[in-house]
């Protein structure tokens, strides 16, 4: 008997090691977060991978086609497209740049301060989010038209002829419009990052004798970095491949950017050139790369808890009389960015002619076209339905990746992290031929079917949803979970009754984000979706491409109130605020 | 005696009436829907046609695209009112989006379009994917003959019409630009709209008509590029900009577009020039996909829009008539005895990407 307990105390190479390893590998844990990876994993890289091999061959994806690099050669032999690439990246920063200084500010002064009406003022700087890239272009291009434009007419009518003209088709107009719809984006995907903040930690700051902007500036807004840089990172790569605003103000301007190039390859050329808007799309990647690799280095290493056991409030700074110039600059803010460019798209809903503004001839045709055409109330239907089922779906699912990714230990997680961000390096208009190629032969009959389109949604939505929900897992303090494990919990018990109530907010915020991103999705829906499984946005589409802009307008108006009464009913009962904190 | 012996001696003669003077066969009453077949398949005029009927009637639906089915409302409920039993069913989307899913599809083995319809060079992208059978409807008969394709696999729908447009508070009557030569004139100098003529479209068109029209071509181009133009890539945005006073003159838009936006505001102040060198005229075509799932009602369906009924429609529409003999009423699409500068079959469709290269060079590098 002594021999053999000697004998196990040895230790024992084993000629089968690498099972025993693999084994203790197999935890339930990790069987889990492997098939998450693997799941995720499948829905981007899937229709990712058949629009790049589509771009190594000469037909559109889907067909067969023979091996060619012509794509590659064309995109990359070409200086103008290092400049152009140049030209947009610098643009993108700036914007970006300035959009982020602003929706941090407009965040703080709604979430920290004492300003007056700040739940109000939340909902006012967000609306801009809630219309279209393409209105709220075209809204610009009704003010800022150098002739014709509505402010510049105004500014002539009270200054004289010699009044200053703004002129949107201007590199200056880009940036501004860029910027604007930039800045409510930005603010809506941090404003609850700001909401978690331990107030010890501020306290700590201030009774070492720091100023409220010392503490603004080396305490909380380090301490927002996940959230911030997140969100700044999606803005930017938006601007590397948006369309709207480059090919409505930009080709006038003669200022050309990456996206009119992507843009050409698909409306200029036929057939529409697939595989040279993917060629293109890969700079977008390599940028999006370089870009999480700097991130990851300037979070490495430090912690970001601010949620923990001790319960939370974010400490409201009192500014005194300042509070009253905060909420005038975030109505004014509210008023430039949302008023003035829907003022015109309301004027449209209910004008005979857009741009034509005649109150003697005002009519309501526009608004009883949509709303007796029975296709714009099926898709109606259909994205209340699909968008807010995959929304959901989308940010549970991008609940467990971030989970995954910034509270475990699992090997995959960086593979994760990067899969996480490809749907958004894809450009825009070229998603819905890959989705299409990639799903037509599936075994598993989504083709045709509103599957498909909840898939693409899916697929498109994980990005944000991820960056969202990361922010928050990050500031979730490990000890809450500990806690939860000692007294006994399983690790899905603790996930819905600890991290899920602190994450909610974050969640159906999330939700409502991806919502509205999904019903205003156009391409992917146009090539994915046929006669009654339309969605709104190819009505919408059906207008724009028929000259009914005016129509186009009443639409937007109506997705307009449809999407702030959502907000609304959110808020007021009590969804969107946290689970266990004070809040 | 029975309804059926009452009206169909009337259907008889009705048919004979329409069969004779080529004019609109009047759709019989509700009440006797047997003869209303009875009656538009004489129209049409053979017992082929009838049984062409019956089996698109088995087929029950008709596949087919358009940017603008609302406008086409008029269309479809004239063609199920003369054909019961069969619904046209509409897939939205521009032709460079549907011939995309189309191709695709057929990749796969999947078929789910009727009829194809688009502008010449989306029509030419699915032809050389070989996705046309090879339908050439017994109406075309009636349409002009130097609108037909010489391939035989397509059919013309309607003409596009191009010439110039002014905005009539800018530009008094009497001081319009009469062709394309007037446009050279210093006054016009910032004022001009054109939409981007690259990769194709209207413009594209357009221009290659100007470049091979002898006293016009590549030198007029140079010097109209240095007028200073407005250049965009939607029609949409051009028009509304054009119309609210943004613009005095734009190139780009078709008559359709002029007859669409008149319709919703009869006193918009927009006006069509017929230039003198001539309007640019570009087909949109219609085919039979191939393998399409209701083969017979396609048949029908394309029949009807190239009969003399369907093509008014087209008229009332705002599109140009193919078929000879179609009385129009907007003066806008009036093609009779209207000087051609370039008529678009998409002959040129292969010199496209060199055409583009021409016009960037021509109108965007400074």
């Amino acid at each position: 008997m002594s021999d053999t307990l000697v004998a196990r105390a040895e230790p024992q190479v084993l000629p089968w090691g690498w099972r025993l390893r693999l084994n203790a590998a197999l935890t339930p844990a990790n069987i889990a977060m492997g098939g998450i990876t693997l799941f995720v994993a499948f829905l981007v890289l899937y229709p990712l991978g058949t629009l790049l091999i589509g771009s190594f061959l000469t037909a559109t994806p889907g067909r067969t086609g023979t091996f060619t690099l012509q794509n590659y050669i064309s995109a990359y032999t070409d200086s103008a497209t290092y400049r152009i690439l140049l030209t947009t990246v610098v643009l993108a920063g700036v914007k970006t740049i300035l959009a982020t200084l602003l929706a941090v500010t407009f965040g703080l002064i709604v979430v920290r301060t004492d300003t007056p009406l700040r739940r109000l003022l939340e909902l006012l700087i967000a609306v801009p989010f809630f219309v279209p890239p393409i209105l709220e272009a075209i809204g610009w291009i009704m003010l800022l038209s150098p002739k014709a434009g509505a402010l510049n007419v105004a500014a002539q009518a009270l200054f004289g002829p010699g009044a200053p003209v703004f002129n949107i088709y201007s590199l200056g107009g880009m940036i501004w419009v860029l910027m604007l719809n930039s800045t409510a984006f930005i603010f809506l995907l941090v404003v609850n990052a700001l909401r978690s903040m331990d107030a010890s930690l501020e306290e700590a700051a201030f009774a070492s004798g720091a100023s409220s902007l010392q503490v603004a500036l080396r305490v909380t807004l380090p301490l927002m970095a996940p959230a911030i840089l997140g969100a700044a990172t999606l803005s930017f790569i938006r601007a590397l491949e948006a369309f709207e605003v480059p090919v409505l103000i930009g080709l006038p301007a003669k200022v050309f950017v990456f996206p009119n190039r992507i843009y050409a390859a698909i409306d200029y050329d036929r057939p529409s050139n697939y595989g040279l808007a993917t060629s293109l799309g890969v700079s977008l990647m390599v940028i999006t790369l370089v870009l999480i690799f700097l991130q990851n280095r300037i979070m490495r290493g430090k912690q970001y808890t601010l949620i923990s056991g001790k319960g939370y409030q974010p400490r409201i700074i009192r500014l005194g009389p300042a509070r009253y110039a905060a909420f005038a600059l975030c109505i004014l803010f509210f008023v430039v960015t949302a008023v003035l460019p829907i003022s015109q798209l309301l004027a449209g809903s209910l004008s005979r002619t857009f741009g034509l503004w005649d109150p003697a001839s005002l009519t309501l045709s526009n608004y009883a076209r949509i709303f007796t055409d029975d296709q714009m109330w099926r898709g109606l239907r259909n994205t209340l339905l699909v968008g807010g089922v995959t929304a959901l779906f989308a940010m549970v699912l991008c609940s467990f990746v971030a989970y995954v990714i910034v509270r475990t230990k699992f090997a995959g997680r960086r593979f994760l992290d990067l899969v996480s961000w490809l749907p958004w390096t894809v450009p825009g208009i070229v998603v819905g031929v890959g989705m299409l190629a990639a799903y037509i032969r599936f075994p598993v009959h989504v083709y045709g079917t509103v599957f498909l389109l909840g898939i693409a949604f899916v697929t498109g939505g994980i990005p944000l949803g991820v960056r969202l929900m990361s922010g928050i897992m990050m500031q979730i303090g490990a000890e809450l979970e500990e806690s939860a494990r000692v007294h006994g919990a399983q690790w899905g018990q603790t996930y819905r009754r600890v991290l899920l109530p602190l994450a909610r907010p974050a969640l159906l915020a999330g939700a409502l984000i991806l919502f509205v991103t999904f019903s205003r999705a156009l391409s992917s829906v146009v090539l994915l979706s046929g006669p009654g499984t339309e969605l709104l946005s190819v009505v919408l589409f059906k207008y724009f491409n028929a000259g009914r802009v005016e129509a186009v307008c009443a639409l937007a108006m109506l997705m307009l109130v449809i999407n702030l009464v959502g907000l609304a009913i959110a808020r007021r009962t009590g969804f969107l605020s946290a689970g266990g904190g004070h809040l | 005696m029975t309804a059926r012996q009452f009206f169909a001696p009337l259907g008889v003669l009705v048919c004979l009436l329409a069969a004779g003077c080529g004019s609109t066969a009047p759709i019989a009453s509700s009440q006797a829907p047997a003869s209303a077949a009875a009656a538009s398949s004489a129209a049409t005029g053979s017992a082929a046609a009838n049984a062409l009927y019956e089996a698109a009637k088995k087929e029950g639906e008709v596949v087919v695209n358009n940017q603008d089915p609302d406008r086409d409302k008029l269309a479809v409920d004239t063609f199920t009112k003369r054909y019961p039993g069969i619904k046209v069913t509409w897939q939205v989307g521009r032709g460079a989006d549907i011939s995309s899913k189309l191709i695709t599809q057929a990749q796969a083995n999947m078929y789910t379009h009727d009829v194809y319809a688009s502008g010449p060079h989306d029509a030419d992208a699915m032809r050389q994917a070989g996705m046309f059978a090879p339908y050439q409807s017994p109406e075309l008969s009636a349409v002009r003959p130097d609108f037909l394709d010489p391939n035989k696999t397509l059919m013309p729908l309607y003409v596009l019409v191009y010439g110039l447009t002014v905005n009539t508070n800018q530009v008094p009557a009497g001081q319009e630009p009469k062709s394309y030569k007037d446009l050279l004139d210093p006054k016009w100098k910032g004022k001009i709209a054109m939409q981007d003529p690259r990769g194709s479209g209207g413009t594209m068109t357009a221009l290659i008509g100007i470049s091979k029209e002898s006293s016009l071509g590549m030198d007029y181009l140079q010097k109209l590029a240095g007028q200073d133009m407005f250049i965009g890539r939607e029609t949409l945005q051009l028009m509304t900009d054009l119309i609210r006073g943004e613009h005095a003159a734009m190139l780009g838009a078709s008559a359709g577009n002029l007859v669409a936006e008149r319709d919703k505001n009869p006193s918009a102040p927009f006006k069509q020039i017929k230039p003198t060198e001539g309007m640019v005229f570009t087909l949109n075509w219609m085919g039979l996909v191939k393998n399409a799932p209701h083969p017979n009602a396609a048949k029908l369906w394309i029949d009807w829009r190239l009969s003399q009924e369907g093509q008014e429609i087209l008229a009332k529409e705002g599109l140009a008539p193919v078929r000879s003999g179609v009385k129009v009423e907007r003066d806008e699409i009036n093609t009779d005895g209207v000087k051609i500068l370039y008529l678009d079959t998409g002959q040129d469709a292969d010199r496209l990407p060199e055409y583009t290269k021409l016009w960037d060079t021509t109108f965007f590098k400074k």
